[in-house]
């Protein structure tokens, strides 16, 4: 058997045998999208819409590709190309023969159940653009694909050292940002006043259709080039028109494969020996905390506490989050500053909040089998829960207050009291739903003691980070919901009691719940670490 | 309530399944306090299945656990109180150095101010001081056992439970490990461990279990299980050896 075959195969095997559960809720999620657009494609046919909305559809489906490696820097391929280091062979020939095997995946599916909204859209049309659009299909398939695993190879070749770290940690909370706050410089635009209590909004014409100038920039870039052929086959246009983008996309396609075997075969030529975290406590630093620690009695949950301050800063993973979870507010902050929205400033303690919940949602399965200790040790459990809370409230908690206080009285907010209640509640409830989450739904990946960098599979916690997200969320609205309930109106007072109440129950509840589940559950949790 | 202070570990009946699958099946073990009792076997045998459940990390099937009197399910906290453990393939607190890791432990187990002290004379005898900046996660494997058996001996537990604790190791660390082990013996304490080094167990351990798809075969003192053999002779007549034949293709 030639070897791309077996490495097919194995794939085939593994996405057949492994663990799917991932797998199978991506898979029914796409498919729900995917329907979706070709529901577009098929409003579009029937001249309901008009296609530039399948453009941006099929745009932001390119997008998602483009994303995906960057919003996921642990996650490791299927088959990684570590496994096959010692093969007889070339890197580069291991790496061509890995190829194939990489275009079979959910990602796949869904993109192929997606572009056949081309087949739908063309089928009004003549023999021709059906013929079009079939190959745009397949092309734009082999664009897609190539696009997101050189993404994905170059994020994990950037991450093996640190200047590479920091600018892909840069580049992610950039993307964070921009799409959290990158609607606040339009809406400041379209709606100035808004600080001031007046809404004159923009009462124009909803858009039937994408404006021109955009729909032309998703045509022109090679996530629109399946679209633009089928628009020139549908009117007839020359063939040489119809087949530019198309021979693009393959071209591009093959350009992307070439990086991606490139990169692979960088990979494979790593030496087979265990690397070093390259992380030394500085010999000073470590002898004279030798000499000048505390002989007293320690608080367990000190002792926890200080445990998790240095794991923060030392794991490699949970160090790429803390970059993100400070770095994505500061740059929410320059996007709104210069804009009429300054006051909403303050508010980006909530978004703060619901970053520092989210990246530290999977704290148990990052530290991995070390949990025996906690198993094992009496009254380990209820310190470490606590430990965590100190640490999260130490590391993240108290800046993100201090922080949006301080914005509050530097923009001199209208809205300063409605913020601070709102971070108030959001920084209690991601303090308490941290660890909790953690222990509800530990996403294992590689044990604690053989991760060494970022580029090693670290889990991937979507689904916690998601319900930490509508958590803290939600919990940040509840104290002016009760303030308008109540009536209460500006009574700034009021917004900080409600704050501090929503954040003290749920960090005083949420305590007792973790620890009751890593009791229940904890010897079964350390054995799907330890099973990986 | 400590009801047989002559034995340390005491295990009756105990049994783990694994679906259809018996990884322990039903054994009695008594391990007298001041011992240094070995667990012999295969791989498979149930070893490392039974110390997990001695160290409440799982839970059996059917039968008790008792820890110097208490049950590891009854009392638990008691029970976990007088024991000291090091298993085998688990990760410690990775991102801390040697030294930050007793710190530590003392902490979570609020011990006294005794614990600098001993902390200091874990790292010294265990040649741990000589990487002082050097994380656990970088540690060799020598290194990673002598930390696990130093986290495992700081509140000086009464019975210290050790899976492997010689397994891929240079003989100069397992002579670091084995000298500590002998004066904890000494001065009154229990070790149980578990290996597939008959040398070692051979030369350290008072008295020896030996295991097999488990199941005790036999136990007693060295002498009694090796029956005037070498100790590994009559493992592998316990167990049995593979069918031998020569292999055309490797001459």
């Amino acid at each position: 058997m030639s070897m791309w075959r077996g490495f097919v195969s194995l794939k085939l095997r593994i996405l057949r045998h492994g663990p799917h559960g991932d797998r199978v809720f991506g898979l029914i999620t796409g498919l729900v999208v995917a329907s979706g657009v070709v529901t577009l494609a098929a409003l579009t046919r029937s001249g309901t819409l008009d296609d530039s909305w399948l453009t941006a559809a099929i745009s932001i489906l390119g997008v998602a590709w483009f994303l995906g490696p960057i919003l996921l820097p642990g996650a490791v391929p299927v088959l990684n190309p570590q496994w096959f280091r010692t093969l007889p062979k070339p890197p580069f020939r291991i790496a061509a023969a890995l190829a194939p095997s990489e275009m079979l995946s959910v990602g796949t599916v869904i993109t192929v159940a997606s572009l056949s909204g081309f087949v739908v859209l063309a089928s009004v049309h003549d023999g021709i653009t059906i013929v079009a659009a079939l190959v745009a299909v397949m092309t734009q398939l082999f664009f897609f694909v190539w696009l997101g695993r050189s993404v994905g190879a170059l994020v994990v070749f950037m991450l093996r050292s640190r200047v590479g770290g920091w600018f892909a940690a840069f580049q992610m909370s950039a993307l964070l940002a921009i799409s959290f706050a990158g609607w606040i410089p339009v809406a400041a635009f379209l709606v100035p006043d808004l600080g001031s209590g007046r809404a004159d909004a923009y009462t124009g014409e909803f858009w039937t259709e994408l404006p021109g100038p955009l729909e032309q920039v998703l045509l022109a870039a090679p996530t629109g080039w399946g679209m633009a052929a089928i628009n020139a086959a549908s009117v007839s246009a020359a063939p040489v028109v119809v087949m530019l983008p198309l021979v693009g996309l393959l071209s591009l396609g093959v350009l992307l494969w070439m990086v991606w075997v490139v990169l692979t075969a960088a990979t494979l030529r790593q030496p087979p020996t265990r690397a070093s975290s390259r992380l030394k406590v500085r010999t000073r630093r470590a002898l004279s905390a030798r000499r000048y620690a505390s002989p007293l009695r320690t608080d367990p949950v000190t002792a926890v506490a200080k445990r998790e301050l240095k794991t923060w800063l030392r794991d490699p993973q949970r160090a790429l989050e803390l970059r993100h979870a400070w770095m994505t507010p500061l740059l929410m902050v320059l996007l709104v500053i210069p804009t009429a929205w300054y006051w909403s400033v303050p508010f980006v303690g909530v978004a703060a909040a619901v970053f520092a919940a989210m990246v530290a949602i999977n704290t148990y399965a990052l530290d991995g089998t070390a949990l025996w200790q906690l198993l094992t040790t009496p009254g380990a459990i209820r310190a470490d829960v606590r430990g965590r809370q100190l640490a999260w409230m130490l590391m993240f908690g108290l800046p993100i207050l201090v922080a949006s206080t301080t914005l509050s009285l530097v923009v001199e907010s209208s809205l300063a009291h409605v913020a601070l209640g709102a971070t108030l509640a959001a920084v209690g409830v991601a303090c308490g739903c941290a660890p909790l989450i953690s222990a509800l739904m530990p996403a294992v990946g590689r044990d604690a003691r053989e991760r060494i960098s970022t580029g090693q599979n670290a889990g991937n916690p979507a689904g916690g980070q998601m319900m930490s997200f509508a958590l803290v969320l939600f919990a940040s609205f509840l104290p002016a919901i009760l303030a308008a309930v109540l009536q209460l109106g500006d009574l700034w007072v009021f917004h900080l009691i409600f704050g501090l109440t929503t954040g003290g129950i749920s960090i005083a509840v949420a305590g007792p719940l973790t620890v009751e589940r890593l009791v229940i559950t904890g010897p079964k949790l350390m054995a799907s670490i330890k099973s990986g | 309530m400590n009801t047989s202070a002559e034995s340390a570990v005491r295990l009756r009946e105990l049994t783990k399944n694994f679906g259809d699958f018996t990884a322990v099946d039903a054994i009695d073990l008594s391990v007298e306090a001041g011992s240094f009792y070995g667990i012999v076997g295969p791989n498979g045998a149930g070893k490392s299945t039974t110390l997990s459940m001695i160290a409440g990390l799982l839970a059996p099937t059917a039968g008790t656990v008792s820890l110097a009197g208490f049950d590891i399910v009854r009392e638990r906290e008691q029970a976990l109180g007088t024991l000291g453990i090091m298993l085998e393939g688990l990760s410690l607190p990775e991102r801390l150095t040697g030294a930050e890791l007793l710190e530590y432990t003392a902490g979570l187990r609020g011990m006294d101010t005794r614990w600098q002290e001993r902390s200091d004379d874990l790292l010294t005898i265990l040649e741990l001081d000589r990487a002082p900046n050097t994380l656990i996660v970088d540690y060799s494997t020598g290194m990673r056992k002598k930390i696990g058996l130093a986290v495992a001996l700081l509140h000086r537990p009464k019975v210290l439970v050790l899976d492997e604790p010689f397994e891929a190791i240079d003989p100069i660390s397992a002579h670091s490990i084995e000298a500590l082990l002998r004066q904890y013996v000494t001065g009154g304490g229990t070790v149980l461990l578990s290996s597939h080094n008959m040398d070692v167990i051979e030369r350290t351990c008072t008295r020896v279990a030996l295991m097999s798809r488990g199941r005790i075969l036999s136990d007693g003192t060295i002498a009694e299980v090796a029956a005037g053999r070498t100790l590994n002779a009559a493992f592998v007549e316990f167990i049995g050896v593979a069918p031998q034949r020569e292999l055309d293709w490797l001459s």
